[in-house]
């Protein structure tokens, strides 16, 4: 079949995607079936700790989650404690103050896909 | 938003089972249709050759596919500012089953090369064997069964004989059409009966194997009835099983035609080769779907964000549609700019974007019931319906992201760096392809009939990259209302283009229910458009 201008003009477009965009991860795949704290959580002291718990086995030395605290200003936050269960993300926090704070994560499942996600909790004054 | 990492990574694991298909399935098809029958004749050589040839490309498709996906992990992984993680990702296992799928494709496709030049020898089938069964078993690696806390060995177990299953069936096919290209002089006839024969219980083998791992597979991670109806994963999975029957049912009238060919006697129909075309099709888009699977949380694993039975039988309701829309400065005031993907959509872009289905739900029944019309001879005006494609893209074109050019403040080649708004326009030029090959084709200025396997194959894969567009959402159930309205039009736009394709190769009066499914899938299509639901503006 001579279809040269059409698969031309798929390829060149494909190409476009790849050069010009990055690959975000996908929010799907690995999910927190459980954490502490909370999404949405008002807490009336501040966590020494945050744990996320996942429906898969994640590779703990790709994995991440970043706190964003009140100021907008990320803190930085050590690597998972590696001796936790497969399944779970623990990371120690600093001193936190009081206000509002944005939790992402981003993990690599055992079966290969790279997936994200993000939630708010509060540290009550 | 619909981030491009995530269609990447379905769409090169769905390229990823195709090239399996092509190589582990070719060597069952070797072995077991071709091996039996042996070398005598000149066309039995030629058609191993040919299957040996399939079969290295395939193992190449395994090994490229393999190292984009190796690739894009770390890529993903990495910030902005740092460089790839490849020193730990390559010490993890995902990446060292990735290596050697790499290495076992490669040295699959030296193996297939050296046997097509040198001869068989049972030495060369055993290494070809060999390289082929690890390339299957490996993939388990890459199922969710990898991920699982518990009972991992038998899911994985399951998981390696269901995608071996798959591409043995698949891949059977495809090297089957090959042989049919190949198979042209009447007196070939009782070969090619012969591979007909040899075929059928092969692809009544690996389909037993396929159902039957799929379904104690979906008995794990489907738990119960909620689960199947009110997850992402449920739904994905009733899609495979749709895909799978449909594809049977062209099965199945080989299978019976392959009976009576055996018992007269007469050389194999046109027909049944292109069914089996058919079914190549359907089969190639099933593996598209078992990829977009694999990026969805298991049904049982989804608890909190299920959606009721009756929110999902509320999509499905039919309502008149309002075919109202919000102002644009409206929308603009109230919607937050165009790359924060954590912000929350308001009612004004769930409205607008209700309006953007309803128009285009027009457009496509407009069509469908002028192709309708065509088709029944009566009004010969009604062949140039391919032109409302072109309003139908102008429109998608100007409305689809608001907050981009032409109505939004972000410039054109701003808002091009943006995943979806990219795929948007991909989108567009495509239905503008689609306009014109089709219209060309139909007002005869294109004449060769090869054209006219333009749109179906673009509407067939269309739907197929529909089905893996799994409209990630920061909410899953959100994202899962959404998705449960998306499928069945990424279905039916499968079944308008392999209903077109089966038209088009069938003979009158043969082509007249093809004809019919297609035109009809597209009425249905532009239907499901027009009753179309956002999840946020259902009360």
């Amino acid at each position: 079949m001579n279809n040269g201008p059409f698969w031309g003009v798929s390829l060149l477009l494909c190409t476009v995607v790849l050069l010009l965009a990055r690959p975000e991860p996908a929010p799907g795949h690995a999910i927190v079936v459980e954490s502490s704290p909370a999404s949405g959580e008002v807490l009336s002291r501040a966590p020494f700790e945050i744990t996320l718990r996942f429906n898969s086995r994640i590779e703990k030395t790709l994995s991440k989650a970043t706190l964003t605290g009140p100021g907008g200003d990320p803190l930085p936050l050590p690597q998972s404690a590696p001796d936790a269960a497969p399944d779970r993300l623990i990371v120690s926090l600093p001193p936190l103050q009081p206000g509002l704070y944005l939790l992402r994560w981003k993990v690599l499942s055992a079966d290969g896909h790279v997936t994200q996600g993000a939630f708010r909790f509060a540290v009550a004054p | 938003m619909e981030t491009l990492g995530g269609l990447l990574s379905v769409v090169l694991r769905g390229f990823s089972l195709a090239a399996l298909a092509a190589s582990t399935g070719g060597i069952a098809f070797a072995l077991l249709v071709l091996g039996p029958l042996g070398g005598g004749s000149p066309l039995a050589r030629r058609a191993l050759d040919r299957t040996l040839r399939l079969i290295i490309w395939g193992s190449v498709g395994v090994a490229f596919t393999q190292f984009l996906l190796l690739m894009l992990q770390p890529w993903a992984l990495a910030d902005p500012a740092v460089a790839w993680p490849l020193r730990e990702f390559l010490s993890i296992g995902f990446a060292r089953v990735g290596l050697v799928r790499i290495l076992a494709g490669m040295a699959l496709a030296v193996a297939a090369w050296r046997l097509r030049r040198r001869g068989p020898s049972r030495a060369s089938w055993t290494t070809v064997t060999a390289l082929g069964l690890l390339l299957g078993v490996s993939s388990a690696w890459l199922s969710h069964a990898m991920g699982r806390l518990d009972d991992r060995g038998i899911l994985m177990a399951l998981d390696a004989l269901h995608q071996i299953g798959a591409a043995v069936w698949v891949g059977g096919l495809v090297h089957l059409v090959a042989f049919w290209f190949l198979w042209r002089r009447p007196g070939d006839d009782p070969l090619a009966r012969a591979v007909l024969r040899r075929f059928s219980p092969l692809a009544l083998a690996s389909v037993g194997a396929l159902a039957g791992t799929g379904t104690a597979l979906s008995l794990f991670y489907v738990d119960t009835l909620d689960g199947l109806l009110g997850t992402g994963y449920g739904v994905m999975l009733l899609t495979k099983v749709i895909l799978l029957a449909a594809a049977l049912l062209l099965g199945g009238l080989n299978f019976f035609a392959v009976r009576r060919l055996h018992r007269d006697g007469r050389a194999p129909a046109p027909r049944l080769w292109w069914f089996t075309e058919g079914e190549v099709g359907l089969g190639l888009t099933l593996l598209l779907v078992a990829a977009s699977l694999t990026s969805l949380p298991p049904a049982r694993d989804v608890r909190g964000d299920r959606a009721t039975i009756s929110e999902v039988a509320a999509r499905f309701v039919p309502r008149v549609p309002g075919l109202t829309t919000p102002r644009i400065d409206d929308l603009l005031t109230s919607a937050a700019p165009l790359a924060d993907s954590l912000a929350e959509r308001k009612p004004e872009e769930y409205a607008w974007s209700e309006f953007n289905h309803h128009v285009a739900g027009l457009f496509v029944l407009a069509m469908g019931l002028l192709a309708w019309l065509e088709r029944s001879g009566g009004a010969r005006w009604a062949r140039h319906w391919p032109l409302l494609f072109l309003g139908l893209a102008a429109f998608l074109f100007v409305r689809n992201d608001p907050r981009a050019w032409p109505l939004g403040p972000a410039g054109f080649w701003e808002s091009m760096v943006l995943p979806d708004v990219l795929q948007h326009r991909m989108a567009v030029a495509l239905i503008v392809a689609l306009a014109l090959f089709e219209w060309s084709v139909r007002s005869g200025r294109l004449r060769s009939p090869r054209w006219s396997y333009v749109f179906p194959l673009l509407c067939a894969g269309g739907g197929a990259l529909l089905l893996t567009h799994s409209h990630a959402m920061w909410n899953l159930k959100a994202e899962f209302l959404t998705e449960i309205t998306h499928t069945p039009l990424g279905v039916l736009a499968v079944f308008t283009g392999w209903g077109r394709w089966l038209e088009l190769r069938l003979p009158p009066p043969e082509n007249r229910l093809p004809g019919r499914v297609w035109a009809g899938s597209m009425v249905l299509l532009g239907a499901l458009l027009l009753f179309y639901r956002e999840s946020g503006a259902v009360p």
